[in-house]
């Protein structure tokens, strides 16, 4: 493993790493994060860093789709989405990259229109 | 011999197709991510040799960790790609059938978990899905052992597809095709769906865990110690015992007598092969062994564990680690060699380090912690219960300092929440039983090897020189007694064994506990070595080495200061 230099000796280039996600200031409308547990919304776009964003599409979270937020833990904790009644825990961070549209569409266990 | 490969998303089974195709074992559980390491099997169907390849799950073909590398090089390796999908999720396993159908080569879809669709209101229609794919499609339940011989049947007809999908866009091809052959039925939920929704809510999730957690360790105590007391323990002593006396003691020569049997009755302090070796393999260890992997196997097949993993997601986001590091750390309670190979689910090096780390020292792996349950237990619950919290304290600690120098980005906690599900009584005492063979296979030797090693170190009076020459230091930084020094020596080959040995030198409470720590601590044992040098590499495995031995050192030098200051 590499030691980074303490800071008070490095140089200004060696900046704490926190993933550029973390510093995405929640401007750009409504996320994941925001709608209720239970409430379910399309998914209008994805924001951030190219690779999280290249995750959520593998599992289906493309702009378009259907989720429902089915529960958030406390304290920024993995916000627990479904979609298609299978369950998916994503970091918080990464929840507030998902921008969503709010949605009257209501959905069974698997996806379903009722 | 044709190589053929299992792909699918993780947790969609190819563990339990690849046990029931090659009729071999693979260690099967209900979350992602369970098989990190490639297994083979060969088999032979109508006069064609196969050999079957199961690898770890991926979404895409994209990769984002080590065992995503892992599977796209088995999948450029093979000549025929098994692509298995959940059934009940159709829509999102389709990705990466789309794009394994791209790679060109002859393919065959397994529609597994069928069983569950009927029940769960899902109607495929396997026939239409294989006429859109232009590759053969066969409905099987890997879980019901059903549908395996048509899946071998119809390896033979793999194919380069030939599909044209006017759509634009790989999600609108997918819902496309989701349209077409899938019909959805409403209905209830059901009372294991309802149990989930409550283990993730946030209050309920942690009491939730709590309870689990207490059970867990009420159970492995209960059973193991009832274990012991009742059954291995009277064996041992009114069987076992009396039974090799009596054949050892035919032996004319004294010297092979003692490295056999020891020089004393208790089994404790004699050190020979064939009553210490066995008494702490079988007596002290395996009970607790037994105990833990059963209720761990159901917790795993229950498919608890993410979402344990959820709930300890906070804790684990101040150490610089998302909550997924919980599965592997938790399977080190267990034994640390799985647990480190697990750690390729994890997505970065540093969170690789950071977890390992952790794994290292958050607890003892299961065989030190029976040993120091059954040894503390002595000295009252008080010692045993803070011999643990000290680890788990210098554990935080040190991952928390870990945190703050290595550089690297830090991922976010993503992982799919799998259906509970009942386990299969069958299915976890099949994994029991190749946890236990395993532990024969590997444990026992190098405690059996250890003692015999500890006896010839004995009678050749080399022990008695190295005592000599480490008995002030380690008097002075530790307090403990010199006895200690040749146990610290072997700890590296048989560290499962090495707090048994304490049991000879009639140690103080705060000597206990300043051994025990270190012991656990300060070297990795030597499987544990070996597969941390695979997974990082020699010179990142001597480096978590030194970490660690520094560290064990400066605790146990701190604790002995404080042992003295306060009286």
């Amino acid at each position: 493993m590499k030691f980074r230099r303490l800071r008070r000796w490095g140089r200004r280039d060696i900046i704490r790493d926190e993933p550029a996600d973390r510093m995405l200031p929640d401007e750009s409308g409504v996320n994941v994060t925001s709608l209720k547990n239970g409430q379910s919304a399309v998914v209008t776009g994805i924001t951030g860093p190219e690779k999280p964003a290249r995750r959520l599409a593998a599992m289906g979270i493309i702009p378009g789709a259907v989720i429902t937020k089915r529960s958030a833990s406390a304290m920024k904790g993995p916000v627990v989405i479904e979609k298609n009644g299978k369950q998916l825990a994503v970091g918080f961070h990464m929840a507030r990259m998902i921008l969503v549209e709010q949605t009257s569409i209501k959905t069974g266990r698997h996806g379903e229109q009722l | 011999m044709i190589k053929a490969v299992l792909a699918g998303n993780p947790n969609t089974g190819k563990s339990l197709l690849f046990s029931r195709i090659t009729r071999t074992g693979a260690v099967s559980a209900n979350y992602s991510g369970t098989t990190v390491e490639t297994k083979t099997g060969n088999f032979i169907y109508q006069g064609t040799g196969y050999t079957l390849v199961d690898g770890p799950g991926i979404y895409s073909l994209e990769e984002f960790s080590d065992n995503d590398r892992t599977a796209l090089s088995l999948l450029d390796e093979s000549d025929i790609i098994i692509n298995v999908i959940d059934a009940t999720n159709l829509e999102r396993n389709l990705n990466l059938t789309l794009q394994l159908l791209e790679k060109r080569k002859p393919m065959v879809v397994c529609l597994n978990f069928w069983e569950e669709t009927g029940h769960m209101g899902i109607h495929i229609d396997a026939a239409e899905l294989e006429k859109l794919l232009d590759v053969p499609v066969v409905p099987v339940s890997a879980l019901q052992n059903d549908g395996i011989s048509e899946l071998v049947a119809a390896m033979s007809r793999a194919r380069v597809s030939e599909a044209v999908f006017s759509a634009e866009g790989q999600w609108n091809r997918i819902g496309i095709i989701v349209n077409r052959v899938q019909k959805l039925s409403h209905r209830h939920h059901t009372f294991l769906e309802m149990l989930s929704d409550i283990t993730l809510k946030p209050a309920w999730g942690i009491l939730t865990a709590l309870i689990v957690l207490v059970a867990t360790l009420l159970f492995v105590r209960f059973i193991g110690e009832g274990l012991i007391t009742k059954v291995f323990d009277p064996l041992y002593l009114n069987y076992y015992s009396p039974f090799i006396h009596n054949m050892t003691g035919h032996i004319p020569y004294h010297f092979l007598a003692g490295i056999l049997t020891g020089n004393t009755a208790d089994p404790l302090q004699s050190f020979g092969i064939l009553t210490s070796g066995v008494y702490i393999a079988l007596v002290l260890v395996f009970p607790y062994f037994l105990a833990f992997y059963i209720v761990f196997g159901f917790l795993e097949d229950f498919g608890y564990l993410p979402r344990l993993a959820v709930v300890l997601d906070n804790t684990f986001h101040r150490l610089g680690l998302h909550g997924y590091s919980a599965i592997p750390v938790m399977l080190g309670l267990g034994c640390k060699v799985p647990a480190f190979l697990s750690t390729r689910i994890l997505t970065s090096r540093r969170e690789k380090i950071l977890t390992t780390s952790l794994i290292m020292m958050s607890a003892p792996c299961l065989p030190q912690t029976s040993m120091i349950i059954s040894l503390g237990s002595h000295y009252g619950t008080a010692v045993v219960l803070s011999i643990f919290m000290i680890l788990l304290a210098v554990a935080f600690i040190t991952t928390l300092i870990l945190n703050r120098f290595i550089k690297g980005e830090s991922s976010d906690f993503f992982t799919e929440l799998p259906s509970y599900r009942i386990p299969s009584a069958s299915l976890m005492a099949k994994k029991l039983r190749m946890r236990v063979a395993d532990y024969f296979y590997e444990v026992i030797p190098l405690i059996v090897f250890g003692v015999l090693i500890m006896n010839l170190l004995e009678v050749s009076h080399i022990l008695a020189f190295i005592t000599s020459m480490i008995q002030k230091p380690v008097d002075l930084v530790f307090g403990l007694p010199a006895d200690i020094a040749p146990i610290m020596i072997m700890g590296f080959l048989r560290k499962d064994a090495s707090i048994a040995l304490l049991a000879p030198l009639n140690l103080t409470a705060q000597q206990f506990i300043i051994a025990s720590i270190f012991l656990t601590l300060y070297i990795p044992c030597i499987a544990s070595f070996f597969t941390i040098t695979r997974e990082s590499g020699l010179a990142d495995s001597m480096k978590i080495m030194g970490i660690v031995l520094v560290t064990a050192s400066a605790i146990c030098g701190i604790l002995h200061l404080v042992f003295i200051i306060a009286g």
